[in-house]
């Protein structure tokens, strides 16, 4: 999913457990977890890359109908969806750090086997799991804690 | 699908849950948080914001409105004598009711009260008592994030052959 959205010139920051992962935890994840800058330019590429996956709502029943446009991410800018490539979470701003901008600003390269990605960085990632508030969040603060501390120790 | 808290509950109508408790009172609804109610009641807050209908007439409009669908996409409603009207997108509403209902369903969280509580560890010492394997960070520490990217497909790759594997 990654490669595709920079392949598609989608301006966006990976933040969650994909992010935590790049930058040492060992915690599986299997959702992606995106910051997208919500201009209507980048919003337009978001919604034609997504709909080559089939999206819908993740957890509500398929009667319901959804459309996902432009409209659509002004009205509801965070969205949870099942795709054909797995789930994804969408939104225009991180509780703890801020808006796009900021969350871009907290990002830092994150280069994987194929494309170059920005990631949350661990401080931001830690001010975003404090701030959520979920139970599977703050159960992954010890180990981000850790992970600062021990990379500060390779630092010295 | 589990019953809604309150949070969840006004999460997927679009409101505050001061608003939800104050307006299920008004509508003398009872403290059922559905889905199918949350519904109603988030298109009855959309008319009676934007158009200052009182909250009873709202809930009653709400109802006529969601009732056309999926017949109709759209519900008009004229005054007796058809000089007044008023339309409702119904696909439009419920599109991002659905948003927010899936929302409530995936990320949302209750909010703590009080003061969370104060941990005198913070760090490796904290994280190894909380049950972190530190040795695991270490040796994943040891690999650029592309080599623990991939890893991170290999697991789930294994866990999907797992899922594939259980009866």
């Amino acid at each position: 999913m990654i490669t595709r959205l920079v392949e598609a010139d989608v301006e966006f920051v990976v933040i969650g457990g994909l992010a935590a992962r790049a930058h040492g935890s060992v915690r599986i994840t299997e959702d992606l977890d995106i910051c997208y800058n919500p201009t209507a330019e980048n919003v337009g590429r978001l919604a034609g890359t997504l709909r080559d996956w089939n999206p819908y709502l993740r957890n509500v029943d398929p009667g319901l109908p959804w459309t996902m446009d432009e409209r659509a991410f002004r009205d509801t800018p965070v969205m949870t969806l099942i795709t054909d490539h797995g789930a994804i979470d969408l939104m225009d701003r991180v509780d703890g750090v801020g808006d796009y901008a900021e969350v871009y600003a907290a990002a830092i390269p994150v280069a994987s086997d194929r494309v170059t990605f920005r990631a949350l960085d661990l401080p931001g990632l830690l001010k975003a799991k404090r701030a959520t508030g979920r139970p599977k969040d703050r159960d992954q603060i010890p180990e981000l804690e850790a992970l600062m501390q021990l990379r500060r120790r390779r630092a010295r | 699908m589990e019953p809604m808290t309150l949070g969840q509950f006004a999460t997927v109508v679009g409101a505050s849950s001061r608003w939800v408790q104050n307006a299920l009172r008004a509508l003398a609804l009872g403290r059922a948080y559905t889905a199918e109610r949350a519904k109603i009641l988030g298109l009855t807050r959309e008319i009676h914001g934007a158009f200052g209908v009182p909250l009873v007439q709202a809930h009653q409009v709400a109802r006529h409105a969601l009732a056309v669908w999926p017949d109709r996409t759209v519900w008009r409603g004229d005054d007796a004598a058809r000089v007044v009207a008023l339309e409702v997108n119904v696909e439009r509403y419920l599109s991002a009711y659905a948003v927010r209902l899936s929302l409530a369903r995936n990320r949302y969280a209750e909010r703590r009260r009080g003061r969370p509580a104060q941990r005198r560890k913070r760090g490796i010492a904290a994280a190894r008592a909380y049950g972190v394997d530190i040795g695991l960070l270490r040796e994943s520490l040891k690999r650029t994030p592309a080599e623990r990217l991939r890893r991170l497909d290999q697991d789930v790759e294994f866990l999907g052959t797992l899922r594939v594997a259980e009866p």
